[in-house]
């Protein structure tokens, strides 16, 4: 048998079968941070019977990829994660095994197979949707403001702060789409498609303090993930 | 009444930490239940999720009809100032209702650097710090665990203690505490009328309620005696005569856990007899779990939770008799779904080193032993029942089968310790260091890790007096000096708290108000480095007339009565005195459980050992 690849290695994993999990976490589940999120489902996998594959090395880890990492506190409708497995299973028997398994807030919404050699879900996603829902007393009037100003500049520099350093990087060509609309009980809603590509990704936390607005005063939910069209 | 913390959330770190809905959490209807419980642990989400003690409590009593427990935590300090500032009352995780809901608060006292804790969140809950100032407003306060072995630093804020296994007195408790509702023994607002509660309970074996003892002083110590007829004058504690199994679905937590891995018990209980061990003590006798139960056990949880490590827990693992058999099975068992099985203590012996070859993939981190002290004539002192010779066979296994890293594990401040002991230390950390290096050249790294001695009540040690600081450091630095060169590492334990830690451990009655204002001076957990305040806790000491020094320092006469002779674990007063003096002599008590019988009075207090 030749080198390290070896046809027998090459052949196990060419034949993983590849799962992508559509989920969504709302309620509580929305504090859970990304690295919570991914251990959680190492656990919701390895509950459900799945014979999850791992890397080699080391320190293998679980061949485990979500589209993008969802921030702390923003819940989502309609999550994308990878997974690849060491034996095929139904799509369809995957969502029913793991629906009992999962903790409160956190919901199969669909399986699906993904033919081998597909390229990977960070690969293909190009934008995500966001709704912010305001508090009651917002001026819905003064955000509709905000948003054409948003809309109209060249450009936003904003500052991030990471653990140790400030970055600054421009917020304006993250902002696909941005609208401010009112529900049917008069609340204010926040509107935005933003930018996620491997080149940048917009955050919600981000543009609503742009408008001058605390997110942390917002229930934000990320509605959906926009990939591009699939070979 | 749902609290509502949506708004809090966003701006804490960790909100995972107060969420609840985890898998296997349990919430059960309110309104069906008679009697609701809330379980408190002293400490923050990650450190309470990791005990296995009050996993085992909130599944036993949720099992039952009409019974409810819930969890609470410690909210770490950013969400403290946020709940003060906004007004938000300590809340369970399951349903999210303020702790003063709940007929029973039992909160589990594992270690004196949680107290500040513990009244931290009676504050927090709305709840008055003393149970003099309590009525039927208010839960019962309940503690156990560790800490009821000597309860008074905590006995004016505690209504009772239950002082053992927790299993059967806890539903003994509740289920009182239903029956007296039942029959109508209430007040106005529907709860079990407080005095009668406590009187009735003061009745169950291993249940200590402070407010039915007269304190007086004597010998230098506040000790309690009882205040009425029908009251113990020694509460002896709770002993369940099998171990159940381990809960089979466990709260796995959404942060990551301290020890983040499910959980099996396999025996309860230790008779090794090292003489600074309260745990040693206060769990005998040993109960084992057959072999059949334990993997049964093992399977269901790693099923149910899907963690990737299981530990075999119990205080020394490898003296579980069947640990063989139970470690050749499950690594057979495991290895394709990737579970790892770990031990969470080794012997020091080349047995256990075996035991952990047949696990390799939990060690990949290196060994970890516990020789305590670094001469033979030390290690006599302390019946560790370790010699020179397994020692190096445990180092030699090691580095032998591969590993290249060791950990080892020294306590100093022991009794009689002298300079040669400190150097016996660096000796052995050499030692090892060279064996290493036979085997694996330049890569092996020793570890030394060295904590203080913290003299415990109930343990043979419980008269001896605590180093002095300085003497601490002094030998610090001996270390410093000796353990240094490419290998070789050295840590260890800030003294400062162990010295807090001593001063708590054996304190009456007054040191509960020195508890109280170290609080008020704003302490608390002070088991983080990053928020431990010696200055403050030396302050309150002298604000209450008391030396932090003098306390963790205090030699007490074999003859004196100590502030706990009311508490019993069962064993006769007399073996700790037999077992002090041996110290003294450096002489070896053999395991009973595979030598002769000491005497200890487990046998004859429970029926059998």
């Amino acid at each position: 048998m030749p080198g390290l690849w070896g046809s027998e290695q090459l052949r196990r994993v060419l034949t993983l079968q590849r799962l992508r999990i559509c989920f969504a976490r709302r309620g509580g589940a929305r504090y859970l941070s990304h690295l919570e999120l991914m251990r959680l489902w190492e656990r919701a996998l390895r509950r459900a019977g799945l014979r999850v594959a791992h890397s080699h090395g080391y320190n293998p880890h679980p061949k485990l990829s979500f589209a993008a990492a969802l921030p702390v506190g923003v819940a989502g409708d309609a999550e994308l994660l990878e997974v690849q497995l060491e034996s095929s299973r139904e799509p369809a028997q995957v969502a029913h095994d793991l629906a009992p398994r999962l903790p409160e807030g956190v919901e199969v919404m669909s399986v699906e197979e993904v033919p081998p050699g597909a390229p990977v879900l960070q690969r293909i996603l190009r934008a995500a949707e966001y709704v912010a829902l305001c508090p009651s007393e917002t001026d819905g009037e003064r955000l509709r403001h905000e948003a054409e100003r948003l809309l109209s500049a060249s450009s936003l520099p904003r500052e991030r702060r990471t653990e140790d350093r400030v970055r600054t990087y421009d917020l304006r060509p993250l902002i696909q789409r941005l609208e401010v609309v009112q529900d049917e009980a008069g609340r204010v809603q926040v509107k935005m498609q933003l930018r996620a590509d491997t080149q940048g990704a917009g955050r919600p936390d981000e543009v609503l303090r742009e408008m001058g607005i605390d997110p942390a005063d917002c229930d934000i939910t990320r509605t959906r993930l926009l990939l591009a069209e699939e070979e | 009444m749902m609290i509502d913390i949506d708004r809090l959330l966003p701006r804490v770190t960790k909100p995972a930490r107060y969420i609840g809905g985890e898998l296997n959490s349990v919430r059960k209807s309110w309104e069906a239940c008679t009697v609701r419980l809330a379980l408190a642990f002293p400490d923050v989400y990650e450190v309470g999720m990791s005990n296995l003690g009050l996993q085992i409590l909130y599944h036993l009593v949720n099992r039952e009809e009409g019974l409810l427990a819930e969890r609470v935590y410690s909210p770490w300090t950013d969400m403290e100032a946020l709940m003060r500032a906004r007004r938000v009352p300590l809340f369970s995780l399951e349903s999210r209702r303020s702790v003063v809901d709940f007929d029973i608060l039992g909160i589990s006292l594992s270690m004196e650097l949680t107290y500040t804790n513990v009244l931290n969140m009676l504050d927090l809950a709305g709840i008055p710090l003393l149970s003099a100032e309590r009525d039927e407003r208010y839960p019962v306060v309940l503690a156990g665990g560790s800490g009821a072995y000597n309860p008074e630093p905590m006995a004016p804020f505690i209504d009772l203690f239950a002082v053992g296994d927790g299993e059967e007195v806890l539903l003994d408790l509740l289920r009182l505490y239903g029956r007296m509702r039942a029959a109508g023994v209430v007040a106005r607002d529907g709860r079990v009328r407080k005095e009668q509660f406590l009187r009735e309970a003061a009745r169950l074996e291993g249940v200590y309620v402070p407010s039915l003892y007269l304190v007086g002083e004597r010998a230098g110590s506040l000790v309690p005696t009882p205040a009425e007829p029908g009251v113990p004058e020694i509460v002896v504690a709770r002993r369940v005569s099998s171990i159940g199994p381990s809960p089979a679905r466990p709260v796995v937590p959404h942060l990551e856990a301290v020890h983040d891995r499910a959980m099996v018990e396999v025996q309860r209980g230790c008779t090794r007899g090292c003489r600074f061990c309260q745990a040693g003590i206060i769990y005998r006798p040993v109960r084992e779990r057959p072999a059949e139960d334990v993997l049964e056990n093992a399977a269901e949880i790693v099923r149910n939770t899907g963690y990737d490590e299981l530990a075999l827990v119990s205080l020394s693992t490898a003296d579980y008799s069947e640990v063989e058999e139970v470690v050749k099975r499950l690594a057979g068992l495991y290895p394709s779904e990737r579970v790892k099985v770990s031990l969470p203590s080794l012997r020091v012996d080349s047995f256990s080193v075996k035991l952990a070859g047949a696990l390799r993939e939990a060690y990949g981190g290196g060994l970890t032993f516990a020789p305590e002290a670094g001469t033979q004539r030390l290690r006599d002192v302390i019946n560790k029942g370790v010699t020179e010779e397994d020692i190096e066979s445990a180092l030699e296994a090691a580095f032998a089968s591969g590993w290249s890293a060791v950990k080892l594990y020294f306590m100093i401040g022991l009794p009689t310790e002298k300079e040669e002991d400190i150097d016996g230390i660096a000796r052995l950390a050499y030692r090892a260091r060279d064996i290493g290096r036979r085997h694996v050249g330049n890569r092996a790294q020793v570890k030394v890790s060295v904590g203080t001695l913290v003299p415990k009540p109930q343990s043979p040690f419980q008269w001896f007096g605590q180093d002095g600081l300085d003497r601490i450091r002094e030998k610090l630095t001996r270390l410093q000096r000796g353990i240094r060169g490419p290998g070789l590492s050295l840590s260890w334990h800030d003294p400062e708290s162990s010295v807090l830690e001593a001063a708590l451990a054996r304190g009456d009655r007054r040191v509960a108000m020195v508890i109280r204002r170290a609080w008020s001076l704003g302490c608390r957990f002070d088991a983080w480095a990053e928020h431990f305040q010696f200055d403050r806790w030396r302050e309150a000491f002298a604000q209450e007339g008391m030396d932090i020094h003098a306390e963790a320092e205090k030699e007490i006469p074999l003859d004196a009565p100590l502030p706990w002779d009311h508490i019993s674990a069962g064993v006769d007063k007399r073996f700790l005195v037999r077992e002090h003096q041996r110290a003294l002599s450096a002489e070896l008590s053999p395991d009973c459980r595979w030598g002769k019988c000491l005497a200890c009075g487990v046998r004859s207090s429970y029926g059998g050992c």
